[in-house]
């Protein structure tokens, strides 16, 4: 499953980020390496972006930034 | 360099130094460079980019310093020509710009391991590392327990803890940086394998040519690894043949060894920076909910969130408009005041119209901006330095998505409703270039307050004033308010399909990432507040009041020569000669005896036929300005255009009042006093204004205006870019003169159809 797929207050590990374009690496360099964990805290009013905690720090992403995420709830 | 003479020890210990400051957004780097450079510092622009340039000289015990801040950024893997600009600093790649002899870089110490991603690549540079953990008051308060000690002992580089919002730490800072040698190297941290080093060094030498210098290792190194990067970009355009072929093969090779690019440099960096401060931090669990955290459900809260942030927005808009009015008035006044004085100390003359109409017109149409900027600015640096931004950018994402922008565009753009001076200084929030260029673009779309006075002016002369809907006798919706309402809007609306034309055909193929940090919700520091609005004004001030002031001087005198204005002064002299004499007749009128009634009614007499003959001069002095403004330069101009603005429905008189009002729109209506022989002091509320625009008759006698060309010219004002100080803070942000004239030409443009269609449509319904 996707990092846009898990439910607020769920926590995930990260498998795998897709693609080698501005998104994916703008998302590496902000932490989001396989075997990290992340979780959803909350979303935007309108349900898009959403709020994550990873590496001790609060992220916000869009659903289809989050999309290129692959994880696994733990 | 053999042959370097001896130099003293004392001269070497006075060389200058420079020290780049760079770290991550949100670190506290801005206040960091305050602190340390005093708040004196030169603000302007590198060539070619719309970075904005900041050094502040110090002299630390005797020895001169150009403290260099760059740019707040993640990562130094350029993706675009602005973020290569920090590269080429650190790299002594940028021209007006030594090469750093130590860097500083400045992290959260709340989020350490996140920041040492940029930290690691900085160590990578070769240049010596005085490193800062900023807040460390916050850090501790959140549990997170740091041994800096350990740290620099570990990393071998001077690490520093500091608070800079109240300046601690900063002592030791200046030493650690004192205490470093100018010219010294660092050993690069070099984290990845041997395979991609050979790498490297092949790809190093495919690039050497022997005219030109050797590509820093460093720049090798971002060759390879940025995939669709700017260094590659670069490569792709200026490399030999057979280069790219290279390098693809050199990536999958490396891909092929099982060190794929760009997730390596990622996975490395970050185990590398884990590892490291496994055992120098101590911090709480990591699923532990914050203070902020709790915040954050409330204030981006599905219903509470929006109602807070509307409720906000309407607030900071509301104190723009009622704190910056009286200070406008003051500002106003005081314009008033000094012409006043210039006109009792200098006859008129030419001299005269210079200062009143030119010098003391374009300082006022500078200073009149600045209540606005300084409220705006207020607001906004309390909402950034709180963290609330963000969250703003964060709830409004989806709603400017629609329009190809991101959240980061809603304030800039709200802003601009008030004056789009500030509005386009606020885009500097907006890192995407593009995005940010959209957003300046449609800025000045936006319904400013100097608009407001042109809307009146017509909207009282021209619409009637028909209520439709009064409660209790009070009319609430009138045909009056609608039309200033859809005036208000029309701007707006029309923005939506340009930011959409400019990002889907004029910037296409860039899709910004909205990856965006929270950070933690904190009390704003005064200090940092006070000394960002009074930097945003000082710039202003400097830059873009300078030109602002020149075009109003030009205009002024567009509309001052060639005409010979003896004439106009003499009849000028005789007034204020008469007013002066009315004035002392007044006071032997008010201490007059009453019982000596055949003196009084003498007094009273010669007062009667004074103002009589005022009042005759008055009107000649109308009727000669409004000739001589006729005949002069502007005059010309607005005749030569009459053609064009024919469709509109305007006779020249409308369009000189357009070209003088380009330093700012609401000069059309002092212009329009002037031309229809009211004299220079005119508001728009004027009652002799709206009666002789009434009255005004084309030369065949029908009337001028009717209600299509008063909403002809509204429409006109709506989207045309007559602001002088916007255009300039266009050039000011963009650091160049194609934006601004890109901004003027397809304004105009726009405007000059909305006019058009409205006039016609207009005349077809009436």
């Amino acid at each position: 499953m996707t990092l846009n797929q898990i439910v607020k207050g769920q926590v995930a590990r990260i498998t795998q980020i897709h693609g080698e374009d501005a998104i994916s690496i703008r998302l590496m360099e902000m932490g989001l390496i396989d075997g990290e964990q992340i979780q959803l805290l909350g979303k935007a009013p309108l349900g898009d972006p959403l709020e994550f905690a990873v590496r001790g720090y609060r992220l916000s992403l869009r659903l289809n930034e989050a999309k290129c995420v692959e994880v696994e709830v733990i | 360099m053999i042959n370097t003479p001896a130099v003293p020890p004392t001269a070497v210990q006075q060389k200058k130094m420079t020290i780049a400051i760079i770290g991550n957004p949100n670190t506290g780097k801005s206040t960091l460079f305050n602190q340390l450079s005093g708040g004196h510092a030169h603000i302007g622009n590198f060539p070619g980019v719309t970075v904005e340039k900041k050094i502040g000289s110090v002299t630390w015990e005797g020895r001169p310093i150009d403290l260099v801040d760059l740019p707040g950024t993640y990562s130094l893997a350029p993706r675009s020509i602005d973020e290569m600009l920090a590269v080429d600093v650190l790299l002594g790649r940028q021209k007006s710009v030594p090469r750093p002899d130590a860097i500083i870089c400045i992290a959260d110490a709340s989020n350490l391991e996140r920041n040492f991603y940029l930290f690691s690549q900085i160590l990578d540079l070769s240049i010596p590392v005085v490193l800062v953990l900023n807040m460390c008051d916050l850090a501790r308060s959140r549990g997170i327990e740091i041994d800096a000690q350990a740290l620099s002992q570990k990393l071998n580089i001077p690490v520093i803890c500091t608070e800079a919002h109240h300046g601690k730490g900063l002592k030791e800072l200046k030493a650690a940086i004192l205490k470093i040698e100018a010219g010294a190297a660092h050993l690069p941290l070099a984290l990845f394998p041997n395979a991609f080093y050979s790498e490297r060094n092949q790809l190093r030498e495919k690039l050497q040519s022997p005219q030109e210098q050797a590509a820093p290792d460093f720049l090798v190194d971002r060759l390879l690894l940025d995939v669709g990067g700017y260094v590659e970009s670069y490569f792709e355009h200026h490399a030999k043949n057979g280069l790219m072929d290279h390098l693809h093969e050199a990536r999958s090779r490396l891909k092929a060894a099982g060190f794929a690019v760009p997730a390596m440099e990622a996975r490395l960096r970050y185990g590398w920076s884990r590892e490291l401060l496994q055992d120098v931090v101590q911090h709480p669990s990591d699923h532990r909910v914050t203070a902020s955290d709790k915040i954050d459900r409330w204030l981006t809260h599905r219903v509470f969130g929006f109602l807070f942030f509307f409720l906000l927005m309407f607030f900071v808009f509301q104190s723009v408009f009622t704190w910056a009015g009286p200070a406008m008035e003051l500002i106003e006044a005081g314009q008033g005041l000094v012409d006043g004085a210039v006109e009792s100390v200098i006859s008129p003359g030419p001299l005269r119209s210079l200062l009143v109409d030119g010098v003391s017109a374009g300082v006022g149409g500078v200073l009149i901006f600045l209540p606005q900027i300084v409220i705006l600015y207020f607001f906004i640096a309390v909402l950034e330095d709180s963290g609330y931004m963000a969250r703003a950018a964060f709830i409004m994402d989806r709603l400017m998505r629609s329009l190809g922008l991101s959240g980061k565009s809603f304030i800039p753009l709200m802003s601009s409703f008030a004056c789009a001076v500030p509005g386009i200084m606020a885009t500097r929030v907006i890192e995407n270039r593009h995005e940010r260029l959209t957003t300046i673009l449609v800025a000045p779309l936006m319904s400013c307050s100097a608009r407001w006075p042109v809307y009146t002016l017509f909207i009282a002369a021209f619409i009637p004033n028909i209520a439709y809907l009064s409660i209790a006798s009070s009319p609430v919706v009138t045909l009056q308010g609608i039309v200033l309402f859809a005036m208000s809007s029309i701007g707006a609306l029309i923005a939506i399909p340009v930011a959409w034309f400019l990002k889907r055909v004029c910037f296409k193929g860039d899709v910004a990432p909205f990856v965006m940090e929270l950070p933690g919700y904190k009390w704003p520091s005064p200090r940092n507040v006070i000394f960002r609005v009074y930097n945003r004004a000082k710039s202003f001030v400097v830059k873009a009041g300078t030109l602002i002031f020149m075009t109003s001087i030009l205009i002024w005198a567009a509309g001052y020569f060639p005409g010979d204005h003896s004439e106009q002064f003499q009849v000028q002299n005789q007034i204020e000669a008469n007013d002066a004499s009315l004035a002392s007749l007044n006071t032997q009128i008010a201490v007059a005896d009453e019982t000596a009634t055949a003196s009084l009614k003498e007094l009273q007499n010669q007062q009667e036929s004074l103002a009589a003959e005022q009042a005759v001069l008055n009107a000649k002095q109308n009727l000669v300005s409004s000739q001589l403004v006729e005949n002069s330069f502007l005059g010309m101009a607005g005749h030569w255009i009459e053609p064009v603005v024919k469709p509109l429905g305007w006779d020249w008189k409308i369009g000189v009042g357009v070209i003088a009002s380009f330093p700012a729109r609401e000069v059309i209506i002092s212009t329009l006093g002037t031309i229809y022989s009211l004299g220079g002091d005119i508001g728009e509320d004027d009652e002799g204004l709206i009666g002789s625009v009434r009255a005004a008759t084309w030369p065949d006698g029908r009337k001028v205006f009717n209600i299509p060309v008063a909403i002809s010219i509204m429409v006109f004002f709506a989207l045309c870019a007559q602001c002088a100080a916007t255009l300039m803070v266009i050039r000011r942000e963009t650091n160049s003169w194609f934006w601004p004239v890109v901004s003027f030409t397809y304004m105009t443009a726009l405007a000059y159809v909305g006019a058009f269609i409205s006039y016609q449509v207009g005349m077809l319904l009436v």
